[in-house]
């Protein structure tokens, strides 16, 4: 990475944190996240006016155009200070997906409208018996007359309590697990035949499911062309997602081993520091291994977006979301335990580390689908 | 099929089909959904309705107790049954603080008079107990405990408090180590007293748990009077009826047999057709991590019967009882954790918050088990932590 690179890296993530820590402490994200939406209004404006949704958007969308590395900043910080909020399904998934397949005039009103700030999309890739092999679609389109009406039920779409437009990905030719024949429109939230239902997750944010039953739109509201949506444009968006998990579960990891080297240097029990037995010394070692393992596999994970394809990338993709996973947790549950009882407790932040490191985990696939994954593309 | 530890004799054997067939037959279906639901601590309805039941089936109530004070006056191996039997077939474990570890306490230490104004409120579920040992600054480090214990001439005046203390908040008595005096060792001038609830000067405050469940709780005691006759054993010497009592308490913590039908349960998620997908079974690395926790699990359970009963010991024993406290809430979390994981898309929802969601069951449809997961972080952590675990056992059997 060359100097002026990491300089602009930097005043990212620096304004970032400065952000955070003065509008998002723990004690406000935790009434944000059991509040109505999930997140502040106020904040969602507030980091649009700094210019976050419209930093790895094209330029002629309104954008930036900065590229992944970028976003990879917020991420982090976000990762750091468990910030919640619609911006990874909304300005990094929908957009990266809208962006590799909409024409020219859909991409620039759709990105237009993420930069503008009209507009939360959010994307409906799975099913419940996909597990996360997204190519396991039964939703399916049917034209009729110019029109097409959509049936199926989806799962997981992040934060559908607040998007007013939804990506839905549908089969329309094949069986059900090909990996062609599969179709993206783009829905409206409110239309007719169209349910969701929404959940809160353990970490505070908000999955939705979603039902359609003869649910008819127009050609227009197809992204791209017929058949091909995953093998266009979708796998790779899912590849800038999982580089962008993988930097917000490192900044997870960091804050977390900060927090619980600071509790072991504080605590005293049998007249000493709890930093200051030997066996402790080598479990917060091995977190620490651990951080400095995920910060690097995670610069990689965003390296590979630009200087990789195909299959290499796609094992850079899958190490890197494997073992960062894997790691996080270990963490995670270590840190728990090095604060004894008190890292049970609501009041501190880190059992919600854990929490939200679980739910990062298995976004895009647990460490053994990744793992399983690593295996197939090494064959 | 499933890896199980030899069977024991056939009267023993037939002991194991007698309490299973009881067991089965009245066990309400409400407390045995919150039971698969790997829910620890039960409402105190629930769990006075199911003690009530086993003490009608002859002092079942309270396994470990002799028969002179209503105990049904089984063998450890008869005991260790129950509790097999007991977590096999989804009801929940013996009561812990009364039954499992204040009763026998008395019979070691008490008075008589202790003994007969007690034990028979315990057998008859009358009053519930909670126990006050861990404190804000002695959690881990317990013999540096400074909740005080003043005798004034009439009584002892406590002041101080505790921490951690589970179902305070449904309990009528605490049992209990407090400060009566300094030493030069901090093991010195510890008094066990048992503690009316109800006393002017206590006060409970609830401590919500990260994943959002109320178990534990602050106990505070303002100049709270406390009788002579609530003091058990010698004043000063209580230190050593703490250790009995954790020791009595360390005995149980490996739950093999509790990890064993939650197990069960994640095999059968694991067998259940998908419409359209695969199961999970099906799923090869899915497989290999249920079979490495199921070995896991054996060798675990070879080794506790092991320990309790080739040892030629009648008594518990002590450093291995940490060894089986750390493996197994070490294999607990292993199923737990991927429990969790079962759930893919859906598992982190948090179906505490969507109730009208609560009886589908997974797979794949939100579920219970991430909490259930974070919940059990506490396992390796609570009744002396598993690095406490692993002093101890450095202590006595390497010598350390």
């Amino acid at each position: 990475m060359d100097n002026s690179l990491r300089e602009q890296y930097s005043l990212i993530s620096d304004t970032a944190e400065r952000f955070l820590l003065d509008n998002y402490p723990f004690s406000v994200r935790q009434q944000l996240i059991t509040g109505q939406s999930g997140y502040s209004d106020k904040h969602w404006q507030q980091i649009h006016d700094m210019g976050w949704m419209q930093l790895s958007l094209p330029v002629d969308c309104g954008g930036l155009g900065c590229g992944i590395g970028f976003v990879a900043q917020l991420a982090r910080e976000f990762g750091r200070h468990l910030f919640m909020s619609p911006f990874f399904t909304s300005a990094v998934l929908s957009a990266k997906i809208i962006e590799n397949l909409a024409d020219d005039p859909m991409r620039k009103k759709l990105l237009g409208e993420i930069a503008d700030n009209t507009s939360v999309i959010t994307a409906a890739l799975y099913e419940k018996q996909s597990r996360y092999d997204m190519h396991n679609i039964t939703s399916g389109a049917k034209q009729n007359a110019g029109r097409w009406i959509l049936n199926g039920e989806k799962i997981a779409l992040q934060y559908g309590n607040c998007a007013n437009r939804i990506l839905v990905l549908v089969r329309t030719q094949g069986e059900q697990t090909d990996h062609s024949g599969l179709t993206l429109f783009c829905l409206p939230s409110q239309c007719e035949g169209l349910k969701l239902t929404h959940y809160t997750a353990h970490d505070g944010s908000r999955l939705s499911t979603l039902r359609m039953r003869n649910v008819e739109v127009s050609e227009n509201c197809m992204i791209g062309k017929a058949h091909d949506a995953l093998v266009d444009g979708i796998s790779e968006a899912v590849e800038f997602s999982l580089a962008y998990i993988c930097a917000e579960m490192t900044g997870a990891m960091e804050r977390l081993m900060d927090v619980t080297l600071e509790y072991a240097k504080t605590r005293t029990q049998f007249g000493q520091k709890l930093s200051s037995f030997q066996a402790i010394q080598h479990r917060l070692v091995d977190m620490y291994m651990r951080c400095e393992l995920a910060r690097s596999l995670s610069s990689e994970a965003i390296n590979c977006l630009e200087s990789q394809q195909g299959r290499e990338r796609g094992l850079v993709l899958a190490a890197s979301k494997h073992e960062i996973g894997r790691m996080a947790i270990i963490n995670a549950e270590e840190a728990v335990q090095l604060h004894g009882a008190m890292g049970m407790m609501d009041e501190l932040p880190v059992g919600h580390y854990l929490k939200r490191l679980f739910t990062l985990n298995l976004l895009f696939g647990d460490p053994d689908y990744h793992r399983s994954r690593f295996r197939q593309l090494s064959k | 099929m499933t890896l199980n530890a030899p069977a024991f004799d056939d009267e023993l054997e037939k002991f194991r089909s007698r309490v299973r067939q009881a067991i089965r037959s009245h066990l309400p279906d409400d407390i045995r959904i919150m039971v698969a639901r790997e829910q620890m601590d039960l409402p105190k309805q629930a769990q006075r309705r199911w003690h009530r039941i086993l003490r009608d089936l002859g002092g079942w109530c309270c396994p470990s107790w002799p028969k002179q004070y209503g105990g049904p006056g089984w063998s450890d191996a008869q005991q260790y049954i129950f509790e097999q039997e007991l977590a096999l077939n989804d009801a929940p474990r013996a009561m812990l603080y009364g039954v499992s570890m204040l009763g026998p306490t008395l019979f070691e230490y008490g008075s008589s008079e202790q003994k007969q104004r007690f034990l028979p409120d315990i057998l008859n579920a009358n009053t519930f107990w909670c126990q006050g040992y861990s404190e804000p600054g002695a959690g881990s480090d317990l013999a540096s405990l400074k909740c005080r214990a003043n005798w004034n001439g009439s009584h002892y005046i406590v002041n101080g408090s505790k921490i951690w203390t589970s179902e305070a908040h449904i309990a009528d008595w605490i049992f209990g180590l407090f400060r009566s005096a300094t030493g030069e060792k901090k093991q010195y001038g510890i008094s066990f007293l048992m503690i009316d609830m109800a006393s002017a000067g206590v006060s409970v405050r609830p401590l919500a748990m990260f994943e959002g469940t109320h178990e534990v709780n602050e106990v505070h005691f303002d100049n709270v009077e406390v009788p002579a006759e609530n003091l058990v054993g010698e004043e000063n010497d209580g230190w050593k009826i703490g250790k009995y009592l954790l020791g009595l308490e360390r005995f149980g913590t490996a739950e093999v047999s509790r990890t064993k039908a939650s197990l069960q349960r994640l095999k059968k998620l694991a067998y259940s057709d998908i419409p359209g997908g695969t199961r999970l079974i099906d799923d090869f690395a899915f497989a290999e991590r249920l079979a490495q926790i199921e070995m896991s699990l054996y060798a675990l359970e070879v080794t506790e019967r092991k320990i309790l009963f080739e040892s030629g010991d009648d008594h518990p024993p002590g450093a291995e009882a940490s060894l089986l406290k750390v493996r197994g809430t070490e294999i607990q979390s292993d199923v737990f954790r991927l429990t969790a994981e079962t759930a893919a898309h859906f598992a982190p929802i948090d179906i505490g918050r969507v109730g009208e969601h609560r009886l589908s069951d997974h797979p794949y449809t939100p579920t219970d088990a991430a909490r259930n997961y974070f919940n059990y972080r506490k396992t390796p952590i609570y009744s002396g932590s598993n690095e406490i675990q692993r002093n101890i056992v450095a202590k006595a059997k390497l010598g350390l």
